[in-house]
């Protein structure tokens, strides 16, 4: 049995009495789109904030390709492999779209212009060729969150942490970036998506769903089983999931 | 060295301390209010002790009734640079290095007006000379007086915020912006309100520093240094702090100054800012984490 | 054709400052010393304020640094003007190492009251310690000094000024800067280290105001507290950046020479209120033109030269 890419064990974070997570185990394999689903306020960003090496787990353990990277800082991560991406998205607001995936190419590549090809050919796998010399705060909220993926690719990641990268688009919008996640799962990026809920998205991308409520896992298994778990409905998805799921 | 002088430095370093810590609560109120750190702050005492000197040397005021004239002052003065030049700042990522520059470029305006007006020499305030003579210890009547009035401003400031409503909107405005706006608190007139008191506090203490040292228009920038040592050694946020980071301030430059020289002591405020950040960043009772 | 023009300017500019010194009268030199003086400062403080987001305000600092190492060496070891100002420029890095590391663990405004600090405890340093810097009294040096030898070492110094800009503004390193300016914690989780990057940026940001410190100490053959931790120097290198743009590898240039000249007529004219000028100008500047002048002029330019298909603006020069 090959060992999970990522790997998340018992980890708990509290602050200061407050339980934010508890006990949260799943595993991530190579080339794996797996959801994290749950309200806001569920945990999610937090612990991509643990995994990451931005916060330190109150207790378990997190090890990525079998390693346990505890205790590491995000750029340390960033470097090891683990790309992110943020709910609210940071573009550097006055560097160009090319510059800001330069930027991120940078971790990888010697050099000023090696950085830059590497930055064209990426801004070129996520359509953004067009829109280089723009500055990134003249960029809409679609194309921003698409330069937050190109920035993470840019590191040359085995995973991305995508938290809410769905949210606020329009529904064209979010196809093209299932499109973009599935080309990244082609080119052997795995993903952990955060998703809050836009559930077509995640029925679309996932291979797998975790759900949780309250920092707890409430249910873990493929979309379809998932969306007609009773514990996951009741506590989650509204009486007209509720209904949906009851026919089946 | 022996149990008397020791006391002796404890009680001026306390008196001391008092002012210092009337001189940061402007800090801190701004600070914590608006976000902003106002470097002018220092020359604003600077400046407030300088009007309560030309008042004394014109017109015979005492600097305790100068006071009203320097809060006065001092409330102007912070609600014009408030009014029309912070509060035009637009709240992007470059709001804090404009504000700094903007309170710099301020600080330099104040020092020339001080020099224009009232000269660039060193002037203090000889108002109240000799001292009180308790339990074998010294206690400078200038001292003595300027640190209770310290502690009465102290006292109204945070009456004023317990108490009134404007001093709840006030507090309401540095702990969640967007709540109180959404209870109808007016955030722009609260911040300039709230500037102007930080000005007012730090005139009124320079009011009552000049009758403890001479000033000259070049000290402003060691009191903004000051002012900041004291908010960082007590903590951010925090009231009760400021005070006692106040008189930890006041005790060390009276020791150090005592035991090594009086330029030592001019820079131990720096070192003990320094420190502090380096070591415990959130202060001895600091409320904000950095 | 509009970058064209630029280049043409500076090449004609600099044929200028070459032949200047055989023509002019002492008091044009010392002024165009003075300026480069005063340019390369600004440099040195764009280095580190113009790319990253640390607003110092104690670059000066270094200056003293660099004017009381060359009037050490020069008083107490009979060393050479010209090495004593290339080793005042080592001092500051050295120092820089430390200092930056301790400064640069303040997140912003603390950094900028830090080193606001800073110049007052090195001010009081030099009046205290006066066995090594004779304090108050000051050093008197041999009033060698050759106005021309020193008008060339100036000039010299500004085109290293520039150039080292260029180079880090091109570069990857100057890429990190900026996004450090534009977003620390984001900058960090790309992967960037930022202490190793603000610190290298801040050393190198010391050694230009410690040439010009070293160069200001020769020429004035003499230094004390005062003169080499000049309050005033501090205000105007900043107007001087910011002015003709933070963060662009042509504006402390720009903003030098013309402040400059501003400030001379002011000085001649309007002694008495220049500190107060100086800062109303800050805050005009801020208000009005935060960008600063050249990337004003660099939009004014793009607009008018859009349309005919002109190259679109390429550097984004970020304040």
């Amino acid at each position: 049995m090959t060992v999970p890419l990522l790997e998340v064990r018992e980890v708990s974070k509290s602050f200061e009495g407050l339980r934010a997570l508890d006990g949260i185990s799943f595993a991530v394999e190579e080339g794996v789109i797996l959801s994290i689903i749950g309200p806001n306020g569920a945990g999610k960003t937090t612990l991509f904030n643990l995994v990451t090496g931005a916060l330190r787990p109150s207790s378990g353990d997190i090890l990525f390709g079998g390693r346990s990277i505890v205790g590491l800082k995000p750029n340390q991560t960033a470097r090891a492999g683990i790309g992110r991406t943020f709910q609210i998205v940071r573009p550097f607001p006055g560097l160009t779209t090319l510059d800001n995936v330069t930027l991120a190419a940078l971790a990888k590549e010697r050099g000023r212009r090696a950085a830059a090809r590497k930055a064209e050919r990426i801004l070129e796998l996520t359509g953004l060729t067009p829109l280089a010399q723009v500055e990134a705060r003249n960029l809409t909220l679609a194309k921003r969150k698409r330069l937050e993926v190109a920035r993470a690719v840019a590191l040359d990641p085995r995973i991305i942490l995508l938290d809410e990268v769905m949210a606020g688009l329009t529904p064209a919008e979010v196809n093209e970036t299932v499109e973009l996640v599935k080309k990244l799962r082609a080119m052997g990026i795995a993903a952990v998506a955060g998703i809050e809920h836009v559930m077509q998205a995640v029925r679309k991308i996932s291979d797998r769903v975790v759900v949780l409520n309250f920092g707890k896992k409430l249910a873990e298994g493929p979309p379809s089983e998932i969306m007609r778990h009773p514990e996951v409905v009741k506590a989650y998805l509204g009486s007209q999931y509720a209904a949906a799921a009851a026919k089946g | 060295m022996d149990a008397r002088i020791f006391l002796q430095l404890v009680v001026n370093g306390t008196m001391v301390g008092g002012v210092y810590g009337l001189m940061s609560l402007g800090i801190n109120l701004v600070w914590g209010v608006m976000g902003v750190m106002n470097l002018a702050h220092g020359d604003v005492i600077m400046a407030g002790g300088f009007l309560a000197f030309w008042l004394f040397s014109q017109f015979g005021l005492n600097p305790l009734v100068a006071l009203p004239f320097g809060i006065a002052a001092g409330l102007g003065l912070g609600f014009l640079v408030q009014r029309f030049l912070l509060s035009k700042v637009p709240p992007d990522r470059g709001a804090v290095k404009t504000s700094l520059l903007m309170t710099f470029g301020v600080s330099y305006v104040i020092i020339n007006g001080v020099q224009l007006l009232w000269g660039n020499e060193f002037q203090t305030v000889m108002f109240l000379g000799g001292s009180w003579h308790v339990f074998g210890l010294d206690f400078a009547k200038a001292r003595v007086i300027a640190f209770a009035a310290a502690g009465l401003i102290s006292l109204a400031l945070w009456a004023f915020l317990q108490y009134t409503f404007t001093g709840r909107a006030v507090r309401a405005v540095s702990q969640q912006a967007d709540g109180a706006q959404v209870c109808g608190i007016d955030i722009p007139r609260i911040r300039v309100l709230t500037f102007g008191l930080g000005g007012a506090l730090a005139a009124a203490a320079g009011v009552l520093l000049v009758m403890i040292f001479a000033i000259s228009p070049a000290m402003g920038t060691g009191y903004t240094v000051r002012s900041f040592a004291v908010t960082v050694i007590g903590g951010l946020g925090s009231f009760p702090g400021a005070l006692a980071g106040a008189v930890v301030l006041g005790l060390a430059e009276v020791f150090t100054g005592y035991l090594f020289s009086a330029q030592i002591a001019n820079g131990i405020a720096f070192l003990l800012f320094l420190a502090v950040l380096l070591v415990r960043p959130q202060g001895l009772l600091g409320a904000k984490r950095l | 054709m509009k970058v064209r023009i630029g280049y043409a300017a500076v090449v004609a500019g600099a044929a200028v400052v070459a032949v200047l010194p055989i023509f002019a009268s002492d008091y044009l030199v010392g002024f165009f010393f003075t300026t480069f003086l005063f340019v390369t400062m600004a440099y040195g403080w764009n280095l580190i304020s113009g790319f990253t987001a640390y607003v110092s305000f104690g670059q000066i600092s270094f200056f003293g640094i660099g004017a009381y190492t060359l009037a050490i060496l020069v008083f107490r070891a009979a060393w050479p003007w010209q090495l004593a100002v290339l080793a005042g420029a080592v001092v500051a890095a050295v120092l820089a190492v430390p200092v930056g590391w301790a400064m640069l663990r303040l997140r912003g405004p603390y950094f900028a009251l830090g080193m606001l600090g800073l110049t007052q405890v090195l001010s009081m340093v030099a009046s205290a310690w006066i066995g090594v810097t004779n304090g108050g009294e000051g050093i008197y040096l041999p009033p060698e000094a050759a106005l021309r030898q020193l008008y060339y070492a100036g000039a010299a110094l500004v085109v290293v000024a520039v150039v080292v800009t260029w180079a880090v503004d091109r570069s990857a390193f100057g890429l990190r800067l900026r996004s450090i300016g534009e977003d620390e914690v984001a900058s960090e989780a790309m992967g960037v280290d930022t202490t190793l990057a603000k610190l290298a940026a801040f050393v190198l940001a010391s050694i230009f105001p410690a040439l010009a410190g070293g160069l200001y100490a020769w020429r004035l053959s003499y230094i004390d507290p005062a003169s080499g931790f000049p309050p005033t120097y501090e205000v105007q290198t900043i107007l001087m950046a910011i002015f003709g743009g933070a963060g662009t590898v042509w504006g402390p240039l720009v903003g030098g020479f013309l402040l400059t000249a501003v400030g001379e007529v002011l000085w001649a004219k309007f002694a008495t209120v220049h500190l107060l000028l100086f800062g109303t100008m800050i805050l005009v500047v801020l208000m009005f033109m935060p960008e600063g002048l050249v990337p004003l002029l660099r939009r004014r330019r793009g607009r008018r030269g859009g349309a005919a298909g002109a190259p679109p603006i390429r550097k984004k020069e970020a304040a």
